[in-house]
């Protein structure tokens, strides 16, 4: 057995090249599997750190209103005796353009709660930060924020709340290396401070609680939730926490969906690697068979081989992985503060786990790769092994059941996403299917698109043309493979641009809707609906004074706590302009109008109906300051802004049910002859002084807006190249193969009189036509997949509804990209035939 | 003994190869001299390894020799570049071999059009040629089909017709009936004599068949890298 597997393995060993490509292939599909993970991982532990730090001892929470909950009520409830409570008033500061949580707490309150260990004294909380009282807009940190901001205990900072500045001076440091990591965001203050600052003077955020050991029974939440008013509600901290991270869910699964479609990639290229390594000691195997090695024996020494090599290959995978995902994390963590939760990912947490699943995707990769020649090798007679053309005729005769099995997966994708309805992870599983079939049938359809190549390149080329592209199909075993490896990652590309470039024709239009006034004014900061994100009151009578202003419109939006998670609620005062931003999606406005002005109803947005099954005329449960009330469903708007949803009402509604008269942003619209720059002038001269907000024109806000959505897909462009290079790999070692393989042929031309340029043109074209059959059947798999990215995981993911729309250049660009990358995977191969001495190759013949 | 004369086809002027093999070079032609008339027939006889292989390829310019020079027509091989070596090749030589060395992803006729369309022949032209030789051949029939559909005769008769039908000076040819019976083999002499003689081409085949170099008019013995018998008939 040893001697068996010697044989064979010495044979790879002379060929370094070929064992190469097989490696990188792997290294590189691993890689993005791992990177990604860290990426996510990372993202996610940093948040969960966050959480975690910020949370404390907390088992549940008490809950209000937009605006929080009544001070008095924490009083309230100390004096009927509840003890392990903690008062919290939070909200996002912004410090040097860089944001983070602000947490006012009762130092007295907090001991039982959370562990704010101070550098060099070991005091805790109730030691170190009584500076907290003592000092004016005294905060604590950690050492690690401390040092990045250059400052040190006893320095005075600006904090910039919704556009005002306040004093802040470091108090003291806290340990950011042990007991306070996920703490490198958050900057904590007295309450009072954080209520002055965030504007929530006799306000609370939300009363901590911490029911421990037996007091966590049913009966005692039961009995604390009765103590409370109709505008507060008693929720699970855990499952509060649990809510915010699977926001992100859809976002995660799709990157992970992502990195394992590169993998896909990578196991035909593995596939190919490996089964022509296998094929190609096809004479050494006959004469194994012959002298009387089991097939078992081959198997296992081919199934041995291709482990070590895929050891190799996991290995280096796995290195390059953890490089990659130190860059990956940045856009994945900048997307989801784009989108999410605000959270700073400092640097990639090795998980083990993501490492395992690197190794664990590369080994069984490689066992189903390398599985299928051994057992393919080892099932021949022994006399058969030494003949090329029966390996040939075997992969031809395979094509129909290859074709059925295609077949098969394509119809099953069709039931999983029928009997699914909403899950994601059966998306994509529909999603793989649908790829992984059309690449099955990519051999069939080559085998019967190449007679037709065949004479167009011999109408262009002549009979080396010809040659050529007949190659393509006499080597269908190997070249299918390499085909079908381009195929799908063109395809990714494809499907990619479609659904990206329809989701963004969807966000311009809606833009052009939505957008109605001529000026938007807001206050600045971070979270579109954080409560301390609000225009003074004073200062909006007089903004809308300014001249050149005809009229406005007023927005408010705010969190509230239901009881299906967190619920983003707007609320309006419509210009007549403002009517017409709002693209129903069903209804007649004639009727839903009238009904909405009168606080009779809400709209709610398209991803908000899809993720809580609400449809127009259902009823939608919202917790008012009078306790919780029914409200009716009026129309369903198309809405790209929250992947969330969003529950809009009318200002005077909102008002009359959760009594906060604040405004977040205007909408101003201008006399016919007011010039939008001289009007964004006086409005901001207006403000200055009192608050810095944030006036902008129609046309920044809709180039922002997009700005964001562009960089969202910034990392979706990084991994659909990855899979590009793994194909390219595919490509370049099933054509260095080749190029072998058909070295006697070569040098036969080469005798005839074909020049080392006719030769190298030769590979070329079989490339160049390589490439092109794979954009080809790239662009109506790519666009089937676009669909299912727009139609089934977007909207599963996020909720979204998007209209298909085909971009053309996108799709001539795939093509090109399929072309180019098979020309340049041709240059090597073409370069090492004209190296080759026709005489040597003969003679060894 | 060298000739001057204008009717040398192929000059070989002290012509020497050798071979890297496990870091020691290995000659396998020494200072090598020869002269081939136009129109001869003449035998390469020698046994496995003795560099008949290797002789054919200089004279064709697939292989550079470490010294001497060939010249074939007036042509020196030896001192063209690499490109100008290869169009020589393409016009004045043609190549038969022992395992035919068909292309087998072109038909019959496709294989011997290739080497028309190298040479820029009009298309009527190629037409014609090609059905004339495959004619000649006795496979006009089998112009459509793929080289592993025939018989090794069959191919073998396919790889003449390639051989000749840019109608090139020299004919080049290495053991070809060392994979054919007999008959076949007998067949292949047969139309070696029908279609080149005529031509007035010269032929140069490679052999270890004493009863194979007996068809040539001349035969030149080569062992250690030397031509040591330069006879005209082996009688």
């Amino acid at each position: 057995m040893r001697t068996v597997f010697q044989a064979l393995a010495s044979y790879l060993l002379r060929r370094p090249g070929q064992l190469g490509f097989a490696v990188i292939g792997m290294a590189v599909g691993v890689a993005v599997i791992v990177a990604v993970d860290l990426a996510n991982e990372s993202a996610r532990r940093a948040f969960n750190a966050s959480l975690a730090a910020v949370t404390g001892m907390t088992t549940h929470q008490i809950v209000g209103g937009p605006t929080g909950l009544d001070e008095e009520l924490y009083i309230d409830l100390r004096l009927k005796g509840i003890r392990s409570i903690a008062p919290i008033v939070e909200g996002y500061v912004t410090v040097g353009g860089e944001v983070f949580q602000l947490l006012g707490i009762d130092i007295f309150a907090e001991g039982s709660f959370r562990d704010y260990r101070a550098t060099g004294n070991g005091l805790d909380v109730g030691g170190s930060a009584l500076g907290l009282l003592i000092e004016s807009g005294g905060v604590l940190m950690v050492d690690r924020t401390a040092r990045k901001l250059k400052l040190k205990p006893g320095d005075g900072f600006a904090v910039e709340v919704a556009g005002h500045a306040h004093h802040a001076v470091v108090v003291h440091l806290m340990d950011g290396e042990t007991t306070n990591r996920g703490l490198d965001r958050v900057l904590i203050a007295d309450i009072a401070v954080a209520q002055e600052w965030l504007g929530l003077v006799g306000r609370l955020s939300r009363i901590d609680v911490r029911l421990s050991g037996e007091l966590q029974d049913e009966t005692s939440v039961t009995a604390l939730a009765e103590l409370l008013p109709a505008d507060a509600r008693l929720v699970d901290a855990a499952g509060r926490n649990r809510a915010t991270l699977e926001m992100s869910a859809g976002f995660n699964t799709s990157l992970t969906a992502m990195s394992l479609l590169a993998l896909l990639v990578g196991i035909f290229l593995i596939y190919n690697s490996m089964s022509f390594m296998v094929l190609q000691r096809r004479p050494m195997i006959g004469v194994l068979r012959a002298l009387g090695v089991t097939r078992g024996q081959l198997i296992a020494a081919l199934l041995t081989e291709g482990l070590l090599v895929a050891a190799v290959g996991t290995f280096l995978g796995v290195l390059l992985g953890v490089l990659l995902g130190e860059q990956l994390v940045v856009l994945v963590s900048r997307s989801l503060n784009d989108h999410y939760f605000v959270v700073r990912v400092t640097e990639v947490s090795l998980s083990q786990f993501s490492i395992f699943k690197g190794i664990a995707a590369g080994l069984l990769a490689t066992l189903i790769a390398v599985s299928v020649p051994a057992m393919e090798a080892a099932s021949y007679a022994p006399r058969l092994s030494l003949a090329r053309s029966v390996v040939e005729e075997r992969a031809h005769s395979l094509l129909p059941w290859i074709a059925l099995t295609a077949a098969f997966m394509v119809l099953s994708a069709v039931v999983i996403l029928v009997i699914s309805k909403v899950s994601l992870v059966a998306g994509f599983v529909a999603l793989f299917l649908t790829i992984v079939g059309a690449a099955l049938l990519v051999p069939l359809i080559v085998k019967i698109a190449i007679p037709v190549l065949s004479m167009s390149a011999g109408i262009m080329a002549g009979l080396p043309g010809r040659l050529a592209v007949r190659g393509i199909s006499r080597s269908l075993s190997r070249t299918g493979v390499a085909i079908a490896a381009l195929t799908i990652a063109v395809a990714e590309i494809v499907g990619m641009s479609v659904m990206v470039g329809s989701f963004r024709d969807g966000v311009e239009d809606w833009l052009g809707n939505a957008l109605r006034s001529d000026i938007y004014v807001t206050a600045p900061g971070p979270g579109g609906s954080r409560v301390e994100r609000r225009i003074d009151p004073a200062l909006v009578k007089r903004l809308v004074r300014v001249q050149g202003v005809s009229h406005y419109s007023a927005s408010r939006r705010v969190w509230i706590e239901t009881v299906s998670g967190r619920t983003q609620l707007q609320a309006v005062r419509m210009a007549p302009e403002s009517y017409a931003g709002f693209e129903f999606l069903g209804g007649d406005p004639g009727t839903i109008w009238p009904a909405f002005d009168a606080g009779e109803g809400v709209l709610i947005s398209d991803p908000y109906a899809y993720r809580h099954g609400l449809s127009r005329g259902d009823s939608l449960t919202l917790p008012t300051i009078q306790g919780e009330r029914d409200f009716t469903v009026l129309a369903i708007y198309r809405d790209y802004d929250s992947g969330q949803g969003v529950v809009t009402l009318s200002r005077a509604a909102y008002i009359k049910h959760w009594q906060d008269q604040a405004i977040t942003s205007l909408g101003i619209y201008l006399e016919p002859d007011a010039d939008n720059g001289t009007v964004i002038d006086a409005l901001t001269r207006t403000a200055a002084g009192h608050q810095a907000l944030l006036v902008s024109s129609n046309q920044e806000i809709r180039e922002w807006s997009l700005r964001i959505f562009d960089r969202t897909f910034v990392i979706t462009d990084v991994l659909y190249w990855l899979a590009m290079i793994v194909a390219f790999v595919g490509v370049l070692g099933a054509v260095l193969a080749l190029s072998l393989e058909r070295g006697k042929e070569l040098a036969i031309l080469r005798a005839l009189g074909m020049t080392r340029l006719q030769v190298a043109s030769l590979v070329a074209i079989q490339c160049g036509t390589m490439g092109l059959l794979a954009g080809l059947l790239a662009l109506p798999v790519g666009m089937l997949s676009g669909w299912l990215l727009i139609h089934v995981i977007n909207r599963r993911a996020f909720g979204w509804q998007i209209d298909m729309t085909v971009p053309g250049d996108a799709l001539v660009a795939a093509l090109a990209i399929a072309i180019l990358t098979a020309l340049l995977a041709s240059l090597y191969p073409a370069w090492r035939v004209t190296r080759w001495a026709p005489a040597a190759t003969l003679r060894e013949e | 003994m060298i000739s001057t004369t204008s009717s040398v086809s192929i000059r070989i002027r002290n012509l020497s190869k050798s071979y890297l093999e496990g870091g020691k070079q290995h000659p396998v032609l020494r200072e090598v001299n020869a002269e081939i008339l136009r129109g001869e027939s003449v035998a390469l006889l020698g046994r496995s390894g003795s560099g008949k292989s290797t002789l054919l390829n200089l004279i064709s310019g697939i292989d550079m020799p470490d010294s001497g020079e060939v010249e074939i027509d007036g042509w020196s091989v030896t001192t063209m570049t690499e490109r100008d070596r290869t169009l020589f090749r393409r016009r004045h030589i043609g190549f038969i071999y022992q395992f035919f060395n068909l292309i087998p992803t072109l038909t019959v006729g496709e294989n011997l059009r290739l080497v028309l369309e190298l040479n820029k022949v009009e298309a009527e032209d190629t037409a014609a040629r090609c059905s004339a030789l495959l004619e000649a051949v006795g496979l006009n029939d089998r112009q459509s089909s793929y080289p592993d559909t025939l018989s090794g005769g069959e191919q073998q008769r396919v790889a003449i017709a390639r051989a000749l039908v840019h109608r090139p000076a020299v004919v080049l040819a290495d053991e070809p009936t060392g994979n054919l019976d007999e008959a076949t083999a007998n067949d292949f002499w047969q139309l070696l004599d029908t279609l080149v003689r005529p031509t007035g081409g010269t032929v140069l085949l490679a052999t270890h068949s004493v009863a194979a170099a007996r068809r040539c008019d001349r035969v030149l013995e080569l062992a250690n890298g030397k031509l040591i018998a330069y006879t005209d008939n082996l009688e």
